[in-house]
């Protein structure tokens, strides 16, 4: 059936199929089945929810995962990749979701590894830093060849990641959740880099959980559940695209996508005067500069800001984990505090839930309730010893309510699919029970059904008197559940709004405008 | 609101064990042993047939039991520091100097039994203490600073003893001559296993009250039985033989304390936490420093209490005593599952990786081998060892 769909879309140019793809892991059936046609020189956007088998095919599609059923054709020649680099050869690239890059390696040295420019016998290594320079620029990159790559940030990783696609003849470049923390606007940029480079020929595969921008940058939707394709329609002409993609997805209308519960807002809990933050990267000295900031109980307070606006350093800083220098005044509850670790942070009740959930979240090898409960564990220590019931309650409870998708709470967190693991991060700090709750991109990965549960949660932390900050690029999301939103620019805060006062447009201005002295 | 179709289903029976869950159960950490038993189950085997049925020989097996206790107390501690994803080199040395030092307070100072011992745990506690300052506060790499004492320390013994052997006071040799009678050894094997049974049965019910299906079998059965057979070996021996050494007794008193503190303690938790990931472990909370010195410190202790055990096994304490042990002991942990990265290992894996290695080398003492041979086979061992439990683990490898 889902075959039938693929086909009837199907132009007379396909720059990949697949043809019945079917993968199992252990006992769970990632994929069952599937066909799907991507025409050439579109950008053909994939959704479905966490666990729906969306990663798994891309690495398919890119050699990442050599043993499966089915056929894929690249350009009308059936092929079967046996690794990343001979799927690299025939043009397919693939930015994975949890990309890992080597931390070590330079800009120039990644962009042109393995294809160094050579002269005698030797890498030319002036030809190598010129060439790189000229991508880095074309990219728009604020960076230099010669930074290394651990020190850039996820989205300039992912820029290079594709600039070095760019820069091999790249025919079908797949991007598996590129922009779960970049804004709309930049999101919109990158694809117009990318369209830029290649107005002929090369083929984009997308995945998002941001329904509203596949609408923007997208041609063609394949909608997946369940490791089937369950839809598959053209943008063009369709009027409700996000409502048909949820329809597809969960299979119902979702009517409510934020579904704010207002909470009594009383006395300020977190109050920060004079936050001044050290930026450790190049460039700007500060990454905050002298802000003042309260936070209420029962009160979500939104805070959103383009890249490098300081917002994430902001609430980096507040949990003690920023590794630049930290000056200025914390109260909690009236009560002078001094937070220089994370530790300090836990015991003053304040919770961080990081956006790097890879680097700063989770502990990949290790089990689900393992890393559920890491945050926690003072809470289950009894006698000196684990309460393994308390513990395995409360765990079991989570993985119901967030809907995380498992074969039991064993196994390792490696065998998630993205969106499941940040629902188990989110889990993790929500068993701390915080008193203060600093959510950086708390729904990053997560699909539409799954995060209105998690809203729900957050709902229930307000509710109870308890304060939280939600820094995120989903502006909708920030709108939607806040009671209260500020926006940063450049290290500091330059506008204000309470819940159902500003729109889209407004807050995007403000966060791009220049900050001028005394505006 | 219910859960997708694929989240455990809560409050349901546990089913029988079925064949499509075997890969899932195997990758546990606990039946990951189940492999490694059987080899060492084969080698004794074949030990025993090449050695016409001396090596399997009660007294054969106390003389083992006497090496392996060194060794195993040693490998139950580097778990603790390896699974933090630290190292420590420096065994050979500090075992040695221990031992330097239990024979010096006994011959030239004439102490008596209890203040040797406490002396020489609190020299090893020192050398713990040096070494956790130095890893966890002035933030050196633990292969640097144990290295650093590999070398210091050996040098030390070298200084203090003039390179010369020194004998202990003959006080000290009960520590490797003293057995718990039979009975009584057999009571407190039992006790052992009880312990370790009831454990377990503890968590399948917490797992029962959670709703989380899993076979009473995996859970409780096969480790008991595994565990149980062993013990009742050592119970046989302890029988029919002079009753059970105190250095297996010492053994099983370590082993139980490490393995218990890293499966059922929040310590433990946070030790796997900091080698899985170090910075996840730090965003949690968790406070690496005092984690790390309670480690260190630890090992400290059970350098002393090995150079005591070695001192009255060899009935001296010669200054270049146990060369390259260090190794040996990271190669009985990696054996058994350790990871060199951190974040993987058990107790119990190591046990059986030391048990296993001194198998070999005692048998092949019996079989006359020249030592040359030995640490060839050992070699080999360790190459397969961790080949085997990568391909098993079915990840693939970072090519
Ligand atoms: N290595 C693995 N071992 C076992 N199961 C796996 C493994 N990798 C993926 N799975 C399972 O396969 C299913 C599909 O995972 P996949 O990562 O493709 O989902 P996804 O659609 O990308 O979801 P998300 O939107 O959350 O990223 C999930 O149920 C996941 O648990
Ligand atoms: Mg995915």
């Amino acid at each position: 059936m889902s075959a039938d769909i693929a086909s009837s879309c199907a132009a007379e140019l396909s720059a990949a199929k697949v043809v019945g793809i079917d993968k199992r892991f252990g006992g769970a059936h990632a994929l069952r089945g599937v066909s799907i046609t991507f025409e050439k020189g579109g950008v053909h956007a994939i959704a479905g929810e966490n666990g729906a088998g969306k990663s798994t095919l891309v690495k398919i599609l890119s050699g990442v995962i050599g043993d499966y059923a089915g056929a894929i054709e690249i350009d009308g020649v059936g092929r079967r990749f046996d690794s990343i680099r001979d799927a690299e050869r025939h043009g397919v690239f693939l930015v994975p979701q949890e990309l890992s890059v080597v931390p070590e390696l330079r800009v120039g040295e990644y962009l042109f590894l393995n294809r160094e420019p050579q002269r005698w016998g030797m890498v030319d290594t002036r030809k190598l830093w010129a060439d790189a320079a000229h991508w880095l620029d074309v990219f728009k990159l604020d960076a230099s060849p010669l930074e290394q790559m651990g020190n850039l940030s996820t989205h300039q990783q992912q820029l290079v990641s594709i600039a070095r696609a760019m820069t091999q003849g790249v025919k079908l470049l797949i991007l598996d959740e590129p922009t779960s923390s970049l804004t709309e606007r930049e999101t919109e940029l990158m694809f117009a880099r990318i369209a830029d480079l290649h107005r002929h020929g090369v083929t984009t595969i997308y995945i998002s959980h941001r329904l509203r921008e596949l609408e923007r940058v997208a041609n063609v939707v394949s909608v997946m559940r369940d490791g089937r394709v369950v839809d598959h329609f053209r943008l063009q002409g369709q009027s409700d695209t996000p409502r048909r993609i949820v329809q597809a997805m969960v299979g119902r209308d979702i009517i409510e996508m934020y579904p704010k519960v207002a909470a009594k807002v009383g006395e300020p809990i977190l109050s920060v005067r004079d936050w001044t933050v050290e930026s450790t990267g190049a460039g700007r000295v500060h990454a905050i500069k002298n802000i003042h900031l309260d936070v209420r109980s029962g009160e979500i307070l939104g805070v959103f800001g383009l890249l490098g606006s300081g917002a994430f350093d902001l609430a980096r800083s507040l949990f003690g984990a920023h590794a630049g220098r930290v000056s200025g005044s914390m109260q909690i509850r009236g009560q002078v505090i001094s937070v220089r670790t994370p530790r300090d942070a836990i015991r003053n009740g304040i919770a961080y839930v990081p956006a790097e959930r890879k680097r700063d979240g989770l502990i990949e090898a290790h089990s689900i309730e393992s890393n559920m409960t890491l945050a926690a564990l003072n809470r289950f220590n009894r006698y000196g010893i684990l309460n393994r019931y308390g513990e395995l309650q409360r765990v079991q409870q989570y993985v119901a309510s967030l809907k995380v998708k498992c074969g039991s709470v064993e196994q390792p967190m490696s065998q998630l699919s993205g969106g499941n693991q940040q629902k188990v991060v989110a889990a993790k700090w929500l068993l701390s029970e915080p008193e203060i709750f600093i959510l950086e991109e708390p729904t990053r990965g997560v699909d539409v059904n799954a995060r209105i549960d998690l809203y729900a949660l957050v709902n229930e932390i307000a509710t109870a008197g308890k304060a939280v900050i939600i820094v995120s690029t989903d502006l909708p999301e920030v709108l939607g559940m806040c009671d209260r939103v500020l926006v940063m620019c450049e290290g500091r805060l330059v506008r204000e709004w309470m819940h159902g006062q500003a729109s889209e447009e407004d807050v995007m201005i403000s966060a791009a405008e220049e900050y001028s002295e005394g505006a | 609101m219910t859960s997708t179709k694929t989240v455990t289903e809560r409050g349901a029976p546990a089913k029988g064990f079925q064949l499509r869950d075997l890969p899932a159960a195997m990758s546990q950490d606990r039946l990951r042993l189940l492999p490694l038993i059987i080899v060492l189950l084969i080698v004794w085997m074949v030990l025993q047939y090449l050695t016409g049925g001396l090596f399997l020989s009660a007294r054969n097996l106390t003389n083992l039991s006497g090496q392996v206790a060194i060794t195993a107390v040693l490998t139950a501690g580097a778990v603790l520091v390896m699974i933090p994803g630290y190292i420590d080199l420096s065994l050979g040395a500090t075992v040695a100097a221990a031992a330097v030092v239990a024979a010096i307070a006994g011959t030239n100072y004439e102490l008596s039994l209890w203040p040797t011992v406490v002396i020489t745990l609190a020299f090893g506690l020192l050398i713990g203490l040096w070494h956790a300052f130095w890893v966890a506060w002035m933030k050196v790499p633990s292969f640097i600073v144990t290295l650093g004492s590999l070398l210091a320390i050996r040098g030390l013994s070298l200084v203090i003893t003039n390179a010369e052997t020194i004998s202990p006071n003959p006080d000290i040799l009960v520590i490797s001559d003293a057995s718990l009678s039979p009975m009584l050894g057999i009571v407190v094997l039992f006790a052992f296993w009880l312990a370790f049974a009831l454990l377990q049965v503890r968590e399948w019910r917490a797992r029962q009250a959670a709703g989380i299906r899993s076979s009473f079998g995996a859970v409780v059965g096969l480790p008991a039985a595994s565990v149980g057979i062993f013990t009742l070996g050592v119970m046989i021996m302890a029988a029919s033989y002079r009753g059970l050494p105190l250095p297996v007794v010492l053994v099983l008193a370590v082993v139980a304390l490490a393995g218990w503190s890293l499966r059922f303690t929040a310590f433990g938790r946070r030790l796997y936490a900091i080698g899985g990931n170090r910075q996840a472990a730090l965003l949690a909370g968790i406070n690496i420093r005092m984690q790390a010195s309670l480690v260190f410190a630890f090992m400290g202790l059970l350098y002393g209490l090995a150079g005591l055990v070695l001192v009255a096994r060899l009935d001296s304490a010669p200054p270049g005593a146990m060369q390259g042990l260090e190794l040996n002991v990271i190669a009985a942990a990696v054996i058994g599952g350790t990871s060199l990265m951190g974040g993987r290992g058990t107790v119990a894996g190591a046990v059986i990786g030391a048990i296993l290695m001194e198998s070999l080398s005692n048998g092949m003492s019996l079989m006359n081998l020249p030592s040359a041979y030995q640490s060839i086979t050992v070699g080999l061992v360790l190459l397969f060892a961790v080949y085997a439990d990568l391909r098993s683990r079915g990840g693939r490898f970072g090519d």
